[in-house]
């Protein structure tokens, strides 16, 4: 019996980094000052880069509209910040920001339910550079940030009875690349032809090719790999 | 995943009459007006919302951002819960039911 079905995981709390020496990761709801900071520190530098799908992103909108239509509509909306934490100085270094809705229709099973991530972004290095009052140097960055990250989402669906299935929509910024990012993570595409779960997105946004998922065996296996770090 | 920012300034001007290019009054809109509107008219902006995603082209958004933001404490980002059990009991006995059918 596999365990990982029926017990609560932990999230990931270190990262590897270029120095050899784990840093220190700490995942947190997601809250105002996280995406405050996100918005004046990170996503202008985010902005500059014409290649990142995550550009001109505004948090302070998604955040509450994600949690007020995902209420409404019963989907369990959930933001996570996974960041490294300054002890001594009492201070949290947001790396990375994932808005999920908890209760979705999964795609590889009909009366299943899953994990949907809404938006989900990881700091550059330069922006973790460059922090006017905590400076990282460049061998203490956290490397992994997007599987890091990937797995927040996973291990929340693991946590609330979604049997570790995640789903999400590659964005089409993010070209092929993207899509065979998220394809080396183990997960799945859900091909153009076959339609999405009833829901309203069946409709209004349906099924193209980029859609992705994990399936349950897919989701523990990619939790599996990531135990080292939690 | 995702909605482009534009989409939103777009239907908070649809939506709320407020100026599209006004960074700062759209998150107003998003943030202190939307909540009080009824559920039926929050479903219907949530549908218009991925609708737009579809169809709009990639349009430039004004850019705001505030300045002086001090990194978020620490004491105030408490680690998220792991709970002991990842199903309520009663998941859990149905999972072992469906465990004992199978075996």
């Amino acid at each position: 019996m596999d365990l990982r079905r029926w017990r609560g995981v932990r999230f990931v709390s270190r990262a590897p980094t270029k120095s050899g020496e784990p840093v220190g990761l700490h995942v947190a709801r997601m809250t105002v000052p996280h995406v405050l900071w996100w918005h004046s520190h990170v996503q202008p530098i985010i902005d500059q880069d014409p290649d990142r799908a995550d550009r001109d992103w505004n948090w302070l909108l998604y955040v509450p509209f994600s949690a007020l239509a995902g209420g409404v509509l019963a989907r369990q909306p959930v933001g996570y910040t996974v960041g490294i934490h300054a002890t001594e100085e009492d201070r949290f270094i947001p790396c990375a920001l994932v808005q999920l809705l908890g209760r979705f229709p999964a795609l590889d099973s009909p009366k299943g339910k899953s994990a949907f991530v809404w938006f989900m972004s990881t700091a550059p290095d330069e922006a973790l550079l460059t922090i006017e009052d905590h400076p990282l140097t460049e061998d203490r960055i956290p490397k992994r940030l997007g599987t890091i990250t990937l797995d927040v989402a996973v291990t929340h669906s693991l946590n609330k009875h979604r049997w570790g299935r995640t789903a999400l929509y590659a964005d089409k910024d993010g070209g092929n690349g993207l899509l065979e990012w998220y394809q080396r993570q183990g997960m799945s595409v859900l091909p153009a032809d076959k339609r999405l779960p009833r829901s309203p997105r069946r409709l209004i946004k349906p099924s193209d090719g980029r859609y992705c998922y994990f399936t349950v065996e897919a989701a523990l296996e990619s939790s599996r790999a990531l135990d080292s770090l939690r | 995943m995702p909605t482009p920012t534009h989409t939103f300034h777009d239907i908070a001007a649809r939506f709320g009459k407020v100026d599209l290019n006004d960074p700062e009054a759209v998150r107003h809109w998003f943030t202190e007006v939307l909540p009080t509107l009824p559920p039926g008219t929050i479903e219907e902006i949530f549908e218009a919302v991925l609708k737009a995603d579809e169809t709009t082209d990639d349009k430039p958004v004004p850019r705001s951002y505030p300045q002086g933001v001090p990194l978020p404490s620490l004491s105030g980002s408490p680690a998220a819960p792991t709970p002991l059990l990842a199903a309520g009991l009663r998941e859990l006995l149905n999972r072992l039911r469906g465990q004992r059918k199978k075996g």
